[in-house]
């Protein structure tokens, strides 16, 4: 085997193999799970992705959605089904040089979530408020689905 | 799940950190937080914030979580320049703002050329 000798910047540049691995990582990361790669493959649509938590009752789904900064009339919201979308936008509270910052961590811009529920709901007694900057969506399963409690008659006095 | 035995989890709020000619102003992140479960404290060269959002209504289940920890936490070192005495905390829609003015000494001052 020859000896080659080592030359920075050339063929064998170990920093070459450190972006190897690097690019490597950032393919594991994007194909693994999470709202990002949704983003990826165009099945959410917007600039930042809202965390949303769901949950139930025997009479209903609530739905709530992270909407730090976003007043109430920025938002909108429409149930089709068993699916309920948010979209809205986040807009920069006041404008200020890029200079002047020492961190720029929080995303603006549009978002836009789609949320299958896990029961049919009435979607005309749907309601929502917004508080502490947390959407709450409240909707009224369809009354088919929910458990009913049935006499049993007869048996003894 | 048998989180609550664990130690307890911090999420990082996400900040913004704007300088002003007198003032620095940081933004954060806290959606779930109300004004009365935020506790900004001053200590040393230090200030924190931290928040707790709500458990979820009783009798709710969860079909699908993100928020998996509750609270936030975040520490962030003052400079010499930052009046301790003299910080204001605003809370509202989530959005923490945090306004820490200078002292008066850092305060660019314009000086009279004789």
């Amino acid at each position: 085997m020859a000896i080659i000798k080592w030359r920075p910047g050339g063929e064998l540049d170990p920093m070459d193999w450190i972006s190897d691995f690097r690019s490597g990582l950032d393919q594991l990361f994007e194909r693994s799970l999470g709202p990002w790669r949704m983003v990826k493959a165009g099945l959410l649509d917007g600039d930042w992705v809202p965390g949303v938590d769901v949950l139930e009752d025997e009479d209903k789904v609530v739905v709530k959605v992270d909407v730090p900064g976003i007043s109430k009339e920025e938002i909108s919201l429409s149930v089709q089904g068993e699916v309920l979308t948010v979209q809205g936008e986040k807009k920069q509270e006041e404008e200020y040089s890029e200079a002047d910052c020492h961190r720029v961590e929080r995303v603006y811009g549009r978002f836009q979530r789609t949320i299958s529920l896990p029961a049919p709901v009435d979607a005309d007694k749907v309601s929502a408020s917004c508080r502490d900057g947390v959407l709450e969506v409240t909707l009224p399963k369809k009354e088919e689905v929910k458990p009913r409690k049935i006499e049993i008659s007869g048996g003894e006095k | 799940m048998n989180r609550n035995s664990e130690a307890q989890r911090y999420r990082l709020p996400l900040v913004n950190i704007q300088e002003q000619e007198d003032r620095v102003i940081l933004n954060a992140e806290l959606p779930g937080v109300s004004r009365d479960s935020l506790e900004v404290t001053v200590e040393g060269d230090e200030v924190t914030i931290a928040g707790t959002r709500p458990a979820p209504e009783k009798g709710l289940n969860y079909v699908y979580r993100e928020n998996v920890d509750r609270s936030y936490r975040r520490k962030f070192v003052l400079g010499n320049t930052i009046d301790r005495n003299r910080i204001e905390a605003t809370m509202r829609d989530g959005i923490l703002t945090l306004v820490l003015r200078k002292t008066q000494e850092e305060t660019p001052r314009a000086i009279e050329i004789k």
